[in-house]
């Protein structure tokens, strides 16, 4: 072996040496790397709060972070012995996923129900990916749990569900105050005919027991056009503070008489002095109202009523679920029974005028759609809770106005119909009103001329405005309302009596302050409106007394 | 002479190898970094400085690279003198580039 030979076999051992020593130093870095890497993964799964799980092709498990342990709610050593199609609801979704990632290399948004340890579901998004993991082509699969995210999905649709119910119910309170005020005129003729024919006829006459009836049944139409005006809030309420505990006591003690002996009641009051603004009859027929439907679902069966009456009161920073209802100290009427519950149909409907699940003739359907007409119209909100076989609880909300130790209760005013013999103008643009309005009046002994509107009235007046003693007026009539004639005869004869006669709601407008003295809503009696005449003189009466 | 690849950059000039970036590319893609140090072996420089004190990262294929296409050529050319100028900041560099020194004797380390 000469030189150069040796010189290149030296050569290659030490480039052989070499690459020994590049070997052990690339294994080296390689396998630092590696354990870094996997400590790297091992703290991004086991830190990230959302599930991970990394399966074989065949869908086995072989790596579970501890959020998909907890989520599934399984050990890390059973989840893994866990048969991967035993943790869908549907284990035929196991197979679906698969393929799916077979097919398309990746899945993102797989809708599924996944099942946890103790046999309960849960919605779940799955995305996933290929990996190289352990040497092994894998999956590696994120699970988003949709489970918070339904409920408040949930949520969301049942708020817009009353939301909308509150929309449709307002749009037919104001299709209802129409036809309503439309109704009290046809009404008002009604009465005033029927009533101008009695007193035609003797004690003796066939015809008066069938005018009777008449004069009960056209009763009973008022009665509903008041529901249907207390539902779409436009009667006129009495808006004075009352404690709402006496009321609901004397509408319980009526309950509880009214009862059938099957039904046990039973009244909690916990909110004796709480002041509440409104129409304390309004509030009665509420509790008549909800306590009826009780009474009609307990039928053949024992059951318990309960009211219960408390404050409650929402913070500013609270999230109210009970549409309508603001921050404030509300009381909580709440009356329960142990009936056959609601279903969630029902319940949808519940508030919905005409809306019964009685059998026909047995109810109008109007109860609730009142109850939720006052309620709403004292500036609260109903809700309901209810489920078939489960008791059934309607909660209104009125808010407490103030609280106190005791209340007068209101006087009853004792009403006496005088005649008389005084100068009335009357003014409606009905000419059927008009008519029978000034037979009832004259009936009473007054001397009565009519007008049929605004300009023509005012006009008459202006010539003479000694003429008349008393003005009753429409309210609402074409050219120039009732209230705006009033106005200008006002300001000719300051003490001239003006009694405003309306088929609908009168506005919060300061009446008294414009010189009006007095409002009667259609359809009224002779009765009603000689009292009406006779309270409006008698203060014009007072006022010249304390002049003189 | 200049090399530049998907986020990196190699330089040589007056017997200073720059590289600046990270690197890790397939083993099969390093041919042409081979042959850059290939040609830097080939005019047989007497003294041979890799500053890698801004190279964030090289992965196993590099380092082989490195100790493969640089180092054990420049070992076979007599009385050359090899530095490697690096940084204390990047940890796979200080666990790393200390083993270099197996490879050639008199082989310069700096670290600042």
């Amino acid at each position: 072996m000469d030189d150069k030979e040796k010189e290149i076999i030296n050569k290659l051992k030490r480039r052989i040496s070499g690459l020994e020593k590049t070997l052990q130093i690339v294994t080296g870095y390689s396998g630092r790397t590696e354990k870094n890497l996997r400590q790297l993964f091992e703290v991004i799964s086991g830190t990230m709060p959302v599930p991970m799980v990394i399966t074989s092709k065949t869908g086995g498990l072989i790596f579970s972070n501890e959020k998909a342990q907890e989520i599934f709610g399984f050990s890390e050593k059973n989840f893994h012995k866990t048969d991967p199609s035993d943790l869908y609801e549907d284990s035929r979704d196991c197979d679906r996923f698969l393929k799916m990632n077979e097919a398309q290399g990746e899945v993102k948004g797989f809708a599924v129900t996944l099942k946890k340890a103790d046999g309960s579901s849960f919605p779940a998004s799955l995305f996933s990916r290929h990996i190289l993991f352990e040497g092994q082509n894998c999956l590696l699969t994120v699970i988003y749990d949709l489970s918070e995210f339904r409920k408040e999905e949930e949520k969301r649709l049942a708020l817009e569900r009353q939301l909308r119910q509150t929309h449709k119910m307002e749009a037919l309170g104001t299709m209802a105050g129409g036809i309503a005020h439309d109704f009290n005129n046809v009404l008002t003729v009604i009465f005033g005919r029927l009533e101008l024919a009695m007193m035609m006829l003797s004690e003796e006459s066939k015809a008066k027991h069938h005018i009777n009836d008449a004069l009960t049944a056209a009763e009973r139409a008022r009665a509903m056009i008041m529901q249907i005006l207390a539902f779409c809030r436009k009667n006129e309420e009495e808006n004075s503070p009352f404690p709402i505990s006496t009321i609901i006591a004397e509408a319980a003690k009526m309950i509880r008489s009214l009862a059938p002996s099957n039904i046990e009641t039973s009244l909690r009051i916990n909110s004796k002095s709480s002041i509440v603004l409104g129409d304390p009859t309004q509030i009665h027929q509420v509790l008549m109202n909800l306590c009826s439907n009780s009474i009609y679902a307990l039928q053949n069966r024992e059951g318990l009523i309960e009211i219960i009456l408390e404050q409650v009161s929402f913070g500013p920073r609270e999230k109210i679920t009970i549409p309508g209802l603001s921050p404030g100290t509300y009381v909580r009427l709440t009356v329960s029974d142990n009936g056959p519950g609601m279903d969630k149909g029902i319940i949808e409907r519940a508030f919905d005028p005409f809306f019964t699940t009685k059998p026909a003739g047995e109810g109008t359907g109007m109860g609730l759609s009142v109850v939720h007409g006052i309620i709403q119209s004292h500036g609260g909100a109903v809700s309901v809770e209810s489920q078939p076989g489960k008791k059934t609880a309607f909660h209104c909300y009125i808010p407490v106005i103030a609280e106190t130790e005791g209340m007068t209760e209101p006087a009853i005013v004792q009403k006496t119909i005088q005649r008389g013999s005084e100068t009335i103008l009357f003014v409606d643009d009905e000419s059927d009103i008009v008519d029978i309005c000034s037979q009832m009046l004259e009936s009473l002994g007054y001397h009565v001329i009519t007008r049929n509107n605004g300009p023509d009235a005012l006009s008459l007046f202006k010539e003479n405005p000694n003429l008349f003693d008393l003005v009753i007026t429409d309210k609402s009539m074409p050219v120039m309302s009732g209230i705006t004639m009033a106005s200008e005869m006002l300001k000719i004869r300051l003490d001239i009596p003006v009694i405003l006669i309306t088929g609908d709601r009168m506005e919060d407008n300061p009446l008294s302050e414009i010189g009006i003295r007095d409002m009667l809503r259609k359809p009224f009696s002779r009765n009603d409106i000689g009292a009406a005449i006779q309270k409006a003189l008698h203060k014009k009466q007072e006022k010249e007394y304390d002049k003189s | 002479m200049n090399l530049e690849g998907d986020g990196y950059t190699i330089t040589y000039k007056d017997n200073i190898i720059t590289i600046f970036g990270k690197l890790s590319l397939m083993l099969e893609d390093y041919e042409e970094l081979e042959d850059f140090f290939e040609e830097v072996i080939r005019t047989e420089p007497s003294e041979i400085t890799l500053d890698i004190r801004n190279l964030e990262y090289l992965n196993s294929s590099g380092i082989k690279t490195i100790c493969v296409s640089l180092i054990l050529e420049a070992d076979d050319i007599e009385d050359i003198q090899m530095k490697i100028l690096c940084s204390n900041q990047y940890t796979w560099q200080k666990e790393t580039i200390p083993t270099f020194e197996d490879l050639m004797d008199d082989m310069e380390i700096v670290f600042e």
